[in-house]
């Protein structure tokens, strides 16, 4: 079972938030399927690379070309909030700890 | 006569080409189901929208047929799922993080199929980003199954099965990770191709589990879906997952000796967990084979059990990074009015996903955190390995695995919704072929005792997608169910 | 108190590749915000990322240069994190398999040259750019231009024991980059950026203590880089003599250079940043290098700064000096070269002039050696020091024509025809000036009778007058004695 620190840990990576009443039930489910993938450990993959698909050539790659790209009307389509050429968001919180960190 | 609804493509096609009606009354015809049925006490709910404008394009299509300019599929239509882009059209995964969103750009596959002529009809629905297998969790409600309304579809494609199954659409694009095509295929009743990893092009597919990701094609008759098939597949400069394979010849589809073929039936999808009445269905499919002069061999592979928990890792795994994206910054649905960035995210995030991709999500980023990377990732990583070897294995011996598409029949609307082991559970017989990269298809056999649809699989080798629907279409034609 | 500096750095550049690293958008610098985008690189749904081969050429020829192991086999990775500058929630970048692996560069010290050993090289796209606005609308902005930009990431080990010595070796990369055309190098643009970690290991007795390890970022310029490295071995220094805080317990933390304050400050911890899911990126397949084609790759290695090193003192014979401020540029080193070639005499006369003259011109012009050669081919260089000595012109001529050719964008020839410039070296008409400066000046031909030989430079100096520095000096002097005699 997992516990609420790692839930909400968990959570935050996703940026998710799950209701107090639904905590439980979705530690719940959750934890029902982690321990269903248990079974996996009956396999010994000792020595066994990770499946990472067949690998490709660099001359497959694409071409260094540059092709036409989309103008403005294109972002308009599917822009949810886009002024004067930019995409606008909530103000980002700023990085640094202003000054404070001589105290600490 | 048959009505045209009931029809499949390549007699649509005949008909159009000789002229025997046109291409605004067989878009009209779909519409006019797809009206039809609104009207039903309880609709199918097979489509998040219909697209008004196919009937301009199916003027011009007669246009084009008059001038004598028509392309190889002028003016056949084909239904879309809501999770593959269409260049000027909405696309949401039946998701409310994407609600309003327009794309700007079409997939490869629907644009290919475009330029050869055909008319999208519409977005169908489907499991919030693919993740389900029950057409339930949409935001649009669910998709009912057209041969019992109480019913699932299937998932996570069941918008595109019902819609041809019950002709609002002569064939449909769906896509699978798991399953997705397959699974309603088998309980609408119609023909249901998960083409190898590499076929078609997943550029404009919204990305669920990158590595498992195709384009599924749903449709009556193995022919259609050869013809779909033999315009859509090809490498994509826009996917370097994409596959230099060539199926343009592979429509119409040749006769096909049965006999000699070597098909393996693992005893795996045959024991506990399978419904009697389709694994009777199973054996006399095997009965056909070896009255055809195929041998069948009844034997164990013992690492497919393993598939559905390799899947319910590493899908979510990708998953969890491919949505990450939805942040209400560019597009979408957005939170407003919050206090600061942060809890835009949050917000936007918590309140546009449905419950199952939240916690397909959780699982994701779970099974990817340092703490728990090895034991869970990295170690589904590695049994994907040896499933790949062990499937590699059969084929070295075999040309065909034969098996039930799902291990139980249609069940009833809401039954899995809030347990979702149990729903994972139903996609035992369906995630060894994404995880090994290899074409199944889903190929209807009749129904059980109490007449519900039944779907017995194909899986080939590698690009041997022209084996699988050729033994389909011999069967078909033999009438065999 | 006993200590060594230990500096680590991460440098990142940006490639000079017509396109994005994923997409066909091009990569320019600059511009109007969000003008060069696409489905890909703005993250749009359905959208997949298709690796550029001159990317992967890019890097296997900076990991070349910088001696490194390419590998047969690399691959992509994600690397998850949410920012709004990151358009798909996670960067394509490289973990476990970089396609650059143990390699080193010599750095030319106060100390001679040293060697600083390089972890790897990596391939990632850059991030587009956040904008916070002062204004009250409350709103950040965000421009995508440059999400999509090819980087390589190139980490040092610890092997940096100075701020000067950190700054010489970023820059011996910037050379590095700049010979093989790679990328443009300018930290200013952020086209190329340096994170350095920093600590002290302090000697007490015979026990050695490491302080924690701090990472910089926020240096925006070489002056920036010494600054804040500089400012930070004695903020360690004194964090350690009153709180002797040691690396194993506390770690490793951020911190920000402060142009304004020249100090650097504790930056916000990202609560996920230790934890980026680090996965294979499905969408694009491992890449196979061929050991054949990296062979091929060689034979694309322009001669790089050590090599030059090496061959301008054998082949030009040139002090370790000069040829440390030629190899700065490699332009300039291209043109001291031809210019060379040109001129029929000493290289190490070729060298002052490109040091001394041009090195002044370019930086009181503010220009680059490209464009000054654009007016004043290194041809020319080499024609007017052959005027110089063949005695058409004198040195102090030379440097008048020479800011000539750059104003006018002429040839010697052309200025000393031009203005009559020539050198006055026939030897009955300078025999008459020498004549009438003597006649002018009897009272000094008297003292110079009398034994008095330094007011030679003084009759020297009045032919020079007279002839408007024209008269060719040798000559001028021997007419002098020759006249004087009489």
């Amino acid at each position: 079972m997992i516990d609420d620190k790692t839930l909400d840990e968990i959570l935050f990576l996703g940026r998710l938030d799950v209701s107090r009443e639904e905590k439980e039930k979705f530690k719940d489910q959750v934890g029902k399927i982690l321990d269903y993938f248990d079974l996996l450990k009956q396999y010994d993959t000792t020595g066994v690379d990770p499946d990472l698909g067949e690998g490709l050539k660099p001359s497959v790659l694409r071409e260094d070309k540059s092709k036409v790209t989309f103008n403005e009307s294109d972002i308009e389509t599917f822009a949810v909030d886009f002024k004067r050429g930019f995409f606008t968001v909530p103000r980002i919180v700023e990085d640094f700890l202003e000054n404070r960190d001589e105290d600490e | 006569m048959k009505e045209l609804i009931g029809m499949s493509l390549s007699e649509l096609k005949e008909k159009l080409d000789k002229k025997e009606m046109s291409t605004v009354e067989l878009v009209r015809a779909y519409l006019d189901a797809f009206e039809a049925d609104r009207k039903h006490e309880k609709p199918l709910n097979g489509y998040i929208e219909v697209f008004r404008d196919s009937i301009e394009k199916a003027e011009k299509a007669d246009e084009a047929r008059v001038r004598g300019s028509a392309r190889p599929l002028e003016g056949l239509p084909f239904a879309v799922k809501d999770n593959i882009v269409i260049k000027g059209k909405h696309a949401t995964c039946a998701s409310g993080v994407l609600k309003g969103f327009c794309s700007p750009y079409s997939a490869t596959v629907v644009k290919r199929l475009v330029d050869a002529g055909m008319i999208p009809l519409g977005r169908t629905n489907m499991d919030e980003f693919g993740m389900g297998s029950s057409c339930e969790y949409s935001i649009y409600g669910a998709t009912r199954n057209p041969v019992d309304r109480d019913l699932t579809p299937g998932g996570s494609s069941g918008g595109s099965a019902a819609v041809v199954a019950s002709g609002q659409a002569p064939v449909a694009l769906g896509t699978e990770t798991g399953g997705s095509v397959r699974t309603p295929a088998s309980y609408c009743g119609v023909y249901g191709l998960k083409p190898s990893y590499g076929t078609l092009s997943r550029y404009g597919v919204v990305a669920y589990g990158s590595s498992l990701d195709q384009i599924g094609i749903l449709a009556k008759t193995p022919q259609d879906i050869a013809l779909m098939l033999s315009f859509a597949a090809g490498a994509d400069p826009h996917d370097m997952t994409s596959a230099p394979t060539n199926f343009t010849n592979c429509s119409p589809l040749k006769e096909r000796d049965i006999k000699g073929l070597k098909v393996l039936l693992p005893t795996e999808f045959l024991g506990e967990g399978i419904d009697p009445g389709i694994k009777q269905k199973v054996e006399s499919f095997a009965q056909w084979f070896k009255k055809n002069g195929a041998q069948v061999d009844t034997d164990s592979v013992p690492i497919l059990q393993a598939a559905v928990a390799i899947y319910y890792i590493i899908a979510p795994a990708e998953a969890s990074s491919n949505l990450a994206r939805y942040d209400g910054v560019r597009y979408g649905n957005r939170v407003r009015q919050t206090a600061n960035l942060e809890e835009m995210y949050v917000k936007t995030r918590s309140e546009g996903f449905g419950k199952e991709v939240k916690r397909r999500i959780f699982i994701g980023n779970y099974v990817l955190s340092s703490g728990y990377y090895d034991a869970y990732y990295k170690k589904a990583m590695q049994v994907r390995t040896l499933l790949r070897r062990e499937i590699e294995k059969v084929f070295s011996k075999y040309d065909l695995i034969l098996s039930p598409t799902s291990p139980c029949p249609p069940f009833k609307l809401g039954e899995k919704v809030d347990d979702p082991l149990a729903m994972y559970l139903t996609d035992i017989c369906t995630t060894f072929s994404n995880l090994a990269l290899i074409p199944s298809l889903s190929v209807p056999v009749g129904t059980t005792g109490a007449g519900l649809p039944v779907g017995v699989q194909l899986a080939g080798n590698r690009f041997r997608e022209d084996l699988l629907l050729e033994v389909a279409a011999m069967y078909h034609k033999e009438g065999s169910r | 108190m006993k200590y060594d500096v230990v500096i680590g750095c991460e440098v990142h550049v940006q490639l000079l590749t017509e396109t994005k690293a994923f997409c066909s958008c091009r990569n320019t610098f600059g511009g109007e915000p969000n003008t060069r985008l696409c489905p890909v690189c703005t993250g749009l749904p359905g959208a997949l990322p298709v690796a550029n081969q001159t990317l992967v050429e890019y890097a296997v020829l900076a990991g070349l240069a910088m001696n490194c192991t390419i590998v047969p086999v690399t691959k992509f990775d994600r690397k998850n994190y949410i920012y709004p500058d990151m358009p798909k929630g996670y960067q394509i970048s490289q973990f476990d398999m970089p396609i650059c692996e143990k390699g080193f560069l010599e750095i030319d010290t106060d100390g001679g040259l040293k060697k600083i050993r390089i972890i790897r090289i990596h391939m990632e796209e850059d991030a587009g750019k956040n904008i916070h606005t002062e204004d009250r609308s409350g709103l950040s902005h965000v421009d995508l231009n440059r999400a999509g930009t090819p980087l390589l990431e190139i980490v040092s080990e610890p092997d940096i024991r100075s701020p000067d010595d950190a700054v010489a070796y970023v820059q011996s990369i910037k050379h590095i980059m700049e010979y093989l055309k790679i990328s443009d190098c300018n930290m200013e643009e952020g086209s190329l950026r340096c994170d350095a970690n920093i600590n002290l290991w302090v000697y007490e007795g015979d026990k050695k203590y490491a302080t924690p390890i701090v990472e910089i970022k926020n240096m925006n310029s070489f002056k920036a880089m010494k600054a804040a490295l500089e400012y930070e071995i004695l903020r360690q220094k004194e964090e350690w003599t009153t709180k002797r805080l040691l690396l194993k317990d506390v770690g490793k933390v951020t911190r920000g250079y402060q142009e304004k304050t020249q100090s650097t400050i504790l930056q916000r911890h990202k609560e996920e940043s230790a934890e980026y899911r680090y996965f294979p990126e499905p969408d694009l397949k491992p890449i196979l290098i061929d050991p054949a084609w990296v062979e091929s790759m060689k034979s694309r290695l322009p001669e790089l700064p050590a090599q030059k090193r090496k061959r301008f003192a054998e082949e030009w014979g040139l002090p370790e000096l000069d040829i440390g401020k030629l190899l700065v540029d490699a332009e300039l080193a291209h043109y001291f070269e031809a210019a060379c070639k040109e001129y029929k005499g000493e290289p190490k006369k070729v060298a002052n002039w490109v040091i001394t003259e041009i090195g002044n011109m370019l930086n009181k012009e503010s220009i680059t050696i490209i464009q000054f050669r654009e007016k004043v081919p290194p041809e020319s260089l080499g024609e007017l020091l052959n005027r110089i000595d063949s005695g058409v012109i004198s040195g102090k001529m030379a440097k008048g024509i020479f800011s000539d050719m750059w104003a006018e964008g002429k040839t010697p020839e052309q200025i000393i025809n031009e203005k009559g410039l020539k050198q006055i070296d026939d030897q009955e008409s300078l025999k008459d000036i020498v004549r009438e400066v003597l006649d002018q000046n009897p009272k000094t031909v008297e003292d110079y009778k009398n034994g008095k030989e330094n007011v030679l430079s003084f009759l020297m100096g009045q032919v020079m007058k007279a002839t408007r520095g024209k008269a060719n000096p040798r000559l001028s002097q021997d007419l002098l004695k020759e006249l004087l005699q009489k």
